[in-house]
């Protein structure tokens, strides 16, 4: 494989006072990718992209850029450039002199920066525009011009923290589809961060799932989804059912219900999906209970079912609207998933 | 959990340490090593405050400790000086002299700060209620203004308004009460004190009065009180701080005032400043001293006094939690004492314009007839030229010094915080706390002893320790309040740090820079108390100039002179205000911050832009944010 366009090697981050930092990341993200650091706030996802940027000086561990060490390289020696959470557009600059910036300090000709910046703004989608200011702009084409900004260096690597964060749900979705147009575009290495699973799961190539300075599992997002290697991995990307118990002959025996499963491990995932709720199952379901009908959430497009079991254990179903017929609640119902449905984990 | 946590202990033994593991921690290094590994991660965080630090030491604190030495010492009645002797405190301390001019100090401070508070409350509370923004700007200015015209200027105006040939008593003979005698009495020094130190009564509770959150008063009024109990029970607890806060700055600089008491006193006011300058002429030094002391220690009981007062109102300060701006309300009544309030503001101001082309030589009201004589009388005044010479030397030096070495410390204490930044900050404030006499006669006796006094180097570093503390403070907030991830971003583009504070923090913190290079230029151009003692005998700033002659004589020369200073400064004052406003152009675009800010200016562009559809889309959008966020 080629050297990866970045590279943390045991990287730790202790801040003085005890406060949460990073405490343990190795990573490599090829190049061209569109790589993912997702995790829930306080992880350490912000801090390890800052360590990236040379915005923060790691405590332990060695940063690569396309093979080459950061040791010691500030911030505005290395090619790598960020994408703000909070864009940190200068308000006293047009758009056209926010995203000649990095050209300008870099001594590029006159000619050549109007050029880069006229191609950037492109890119973005955003020519025309040159001449406002970002208070002028919408949230949306804000978050184009911070894009633009720090394209306009050609970095090796594009780090965006959470950019998309500050705006609504419609525009969210656009923007997503518009920065992997602009990634595939540029054939730039991104490496984004973000807390929004659905975000990560759409745009990323691979990712990587982190909790508490540490990452708990890589891959591309349809292997994470469907096989994740911990329970924080099966809990923090979508829903589960998680049973927990020993395992004995391929079955878990958990909190009264034994539930049949197809390896040895201490925790079951099942997904809502993957289980199914009806008055009366038909065959097939080698795992099948019967339960009272708690609670039903119409979603939308699907809707979600709880069914206390006698043992107390709650189980999750997640149907599509027409696959099932209407169920009252309080009625007693039967619920089952096949046995290759459960992922089986040790921790 | 199988993982084990990194605050769990583990036994050395376990060789399959967890990559969470420090890799090999070395053992706790010695104290030394750990100190120089401090200094040299804040290297830039203390280099950026060194320059503040050396003025501030070899400056104000070796003066200060000098004088304290010299209160050591006395001065026998035959002559002769004898060192390490507490025998002039005990002269002080015995006196009963001395004991009355404590006594008269505190109170002209006391009557000061509570007129001043009586007049300076209602002002301020009158001039949030005013809901035109005109007037209010008006109002504002009237109410500051008079700050940029020179302390002798406005004691000269009330010496014309309160003198037994005056306007006052011209009207109390018109009213058929008169004349009575006013001037040359601790009256004539309290008016005086009320309107220099207005301005700083009304400014921070204005500033308090515009954190109040407007919904507690419509919580108050939803649950029955009427606007009397409103303003008991809510907006005055509430701008308790803001009171508190003035009538501190009022009581420290009316204890410490010299010009004032000195001028209209007619020394028959004695406070603690006009002793000291005594003292200080009748060349016993160590009296001058202990004074000075005394002097500092008054000023820091008050501060220790009122830091208590306002723990205790402190919970106040914590505001609302709604952020509500209060709901301006117009009210006549209003209007109306603000009329008053200005015509005790300007009334000074006016007289002295007006008495400037008085055709005779003493204060007569109304002038017998007009003439411009005075004007020309300035022409042939010795020393004058040179005086506003040095003045313009001493203030443009002094501001450009603090205002560099000012925002390079404030820069290392918001951006650095190096350990120890709390001590930093304290030194850099604390000739705050000193009175200006106080630190002057330290001057004169420090500069001596060094053998710098005389000279300009020793004028221009005494003024720099003056005006720096206003410095540090306007651009600390402003620093503070700079959006930082700019500096990061601008360096993430491959600007160095250098670069990258002139390129992304300084265009943020303009408009404040440049307000503190006013306030220190136009301190250190007024400033009498301190720069009268550090004075050779053949020099003279402008202030002192005007000091001495209004000493001297009675005529309008100087109406002629103080005619042109507030005309200058009227000038100067509106060449700021549109330096400011334009400033404040960018100032109000920065709105990257939080919140992508909606842009408004180009609404009559929609047609030919190619963008429409985006931004159309993103306007939806944020009303229904907007309207969702509403309804809930």
């Amino acid at each position: 494989m080629d050297t990866p366009d970045a590279e943390l090697r045991g990287v730790r981050k202790q801040y003085p006072g005890g406060a949460r930092g990073v405490r343990d990341v190795s990573l490599r993200v090829e190049r061209g990718e569109f790589f993912s650091l997702l995790g829930p706030s306080g992880c350490g996802k912000s801090t390890t992209l800052r360590i990236l940027a040379g915005l923060e000086e790691p405590t332990a561990g060695e940063v690569l850029i396309r093979g080459e060490s950061m040791a010691r390289r500030p911030a505005h020696r290395r090619p790598t450039n960020l994408v703000f959470q909070r864009l940190a557009l200068f308000p006293h600059l047009t758009v056209a002199e926010n995203v000649a910036f990095g050209p300008r300090l870099r001594r590029g000709s006159r000619s050549e920066t109007a050029a880069t910046v006229a191609e950037m703004l492109e890119l973005v989608g955003l020519s025309g525009l040159e001449k406002r200011y970002p208070a002028q702009l919408s949230g949306g084409q804000q978050q184009r011009v911070a894009i633009a900004r720090a394209l306009a260096n050609r970095p090796a690597v594009l780090l965006l923290d959470e950019p998309l964060g500050s705006l609504d749900l419609k525009l969210r979705v656009q923007m997503q589809r518009a920065l992997k147009h602009i990634q595939q575009e540029s054939g730039t290495t991104f490496l984004y961060v973000t807390h929004d699973q659905v975000e990560a799961l759409t745009m990323s190539d691979r990712m990587a799932v982190m909790n508490e300075g540490l990452i708990e599992q890589v891959g591309d997002p349809a292997t994470l989804y469907r096989a994740p290697t911990t329970r924080f991995a099966a809990t923090f990307l979508g829903d589960t059912n998680l049973f927990e118990g020993t395992h004995r002959d391929q079955v878990l025996d958990c909190a009264g219900i034994a539930v049949r499963v197809p390896g040895p491990g201490r925790f079951a995932s099942v997904r809502p999906e993957r289980v199914s709720v009806a008055a009366q199952l038909g065959d097939g379901y080698p795992n099948r209970f019967t339960g009272r009908l708690e609670e039903v959430v119409f979603q939308g497009a699907s809707i979600r079912y709880q069914v206390r079991l006698p043992s107390g254990v709650a189980v999750t179903a997640e149907r599509r609207d027409e696959a099932t017929p209407a169920l009252a609640v309080g009625t007693e119902v039967e619920t089952g998933w096949p046995v290759d449905a459960a992922v089986m984990l040790d921790h | 959990m199988s993982r084990p946590t990194s605050e769990a202990p583990r036994a050395p033994a376990d060789a399959r340490s967890g990559p969470e593991q420090p890799t090999g921690s070395p053992p706790r290094p010695a104290l030394s090593a750990r100190l120089a590994a401090s200094m040299r991660r804040h290297r830039t965080g203390y280099l950026l405050a060194a320059p503040t630090l050396v003025v501030i030491i070899a400056v104000f604190v070796g003066a200060m400790l000098t004088l304290l030495e010299y209160s050591f010492h006395r001065y026998p009645p035959g002559g002769g000086d004898i060192a390490g002797t507490l025998a002039t405190w005990q002269a002080f301390l015995t006196g009963g002299y001395h004991w009355h001019v404590v006594w008269q100090t505190v109170e002209v401070g006391v009557l000061a700060t509570v007129i001043t508070a009586l007049v300076g409350f209602p002002t301020a509370f009158a001039l949030s209620r005013i809901k035109r923004p005109g007037w209010r700007y008006a109002g504002l200015f009237v109410v500051f203004a008079p700050l940029l015209t020179s302390v002798i200027s406005r004691t000269y105006g009330w010496e014309l308004i309160l003198g037994d040939t005056g306007v006052l008593n011209w009207l109390l003979v018109a009213v058929g009460l008169g004349p009575a005698r006013i001037l040359y009495a601790q009256t004539s020094v309290i008016v005086a004190l009320v309107h220099i130190l207005l301005p700083f009564m009304v400014f921070p509770v204005m500033s308090s009065l515009g954190q109040l959150d407007g919904a507690l008063d419509e919580a108050a009024g939803d649950l029955g009180a009427g606007a009397w109990r409103r303003f008991r029970t809510v907006t005055l607890p509430l701008t308790l701080p803001g009171l508190i806060a003035g009538a501190e700055l009022v009581f420290a600089l009316s204890i410490s005032s010299f010009a004032t008491p000195s001028l209209l006193g007619g020394g028959r006011v004695q406070v603690l400043a006009t002793d000291i300058y005594n003292d200080v002429q009748n060349v016993d030094w160590p009296l001058a001293a202990v004074s000075s002391y005394v002097l500092l220690a008054l000023a820091a009981v008050a501060l220790v006094l009122f830091t208590v007062l306002q723990r205790r109102a402190g919970h106040a300060a914590q505001g609302g939690v709604t952020a509500q701006a209060a709901e301006p309300r117009g009210a006549r009544g209003w209007i109306g004492w603000l009329v008053l309030v200005d015509v005790f503001v300007l009334a000074p101001l006016v007289v002295i314009v007006i008495e400037s082309f008085s055709s005779v030589s003493y204060g007569a009201w109304p002038p017998p007839g007009l003439s411009t004589k005075w004007y020309g009388n300035l022409l042939h005044q010795p020393g004058l030229g040179s005086a506003v010479l040095l003045s313009l030397e001493i203030a443009v030096a002094s501001t450009v010094i603090a205002t560099v070495i000012g925002t390079l410390t404030a820069t290392s204490l918001v951006r650095h915080a190096p350990p120890g930044r709390r001590l930093i900050e304290s030194l850099t404030l604390s000739p705050t706390v000193v009175p200006k006499v106080a630190f002057g006669f330290a001057g004169f006796v420090y500069l001596h002893r060094i053998g710098l006094f005389g000279g300009p180097v020793g004028l221009v570093a005494a003024h720099v320790v003056i005006v720096l503390p206003f410095v540090v403070i306007v651009v600390t907030s402003a620093l503070q309040h700079a959006d930082d991830t700019l500096d990061a971003a601008a360096r993430d583009l491959g600007a160095g740090p250098v670069r990258a504070f002139r390129l992304a923090t300084l265009p943020q913190i303009r408009p404040a820079l440049i307000a503190a290079a006013l306030f220190a230029f136009v301190i250190s151009f007024d400033e009498v108390d301190t720069t009268i003692f550090l004075l050779a005998p053949d020099q003279n700033t402008l202030p002192v100039w005007m000091y001495v002659y209004m000493q001297k004589y009675q005529d309008p020369t100087l109406a002629a002179l103080s005619t042109i200073l507030i005309g200058a400064a009227l000038v100067l004052a509106g060449a700021v205000a549109v330096l400011l406003a334009r400033a404040g152009v960018f100032a109000g675009l920065t709105g990257t911050g939080a919140k992508p800010r909606r842009r408004d200016l180009d609404t009559g562009k929609r047609t030919t832009d190619p963008h429409d559809a985006d931004q159309h889309a993103d306007d939806q959008h944020d009303a229904a944010s907007q309207r969702q966020a509403a309804s809930q």
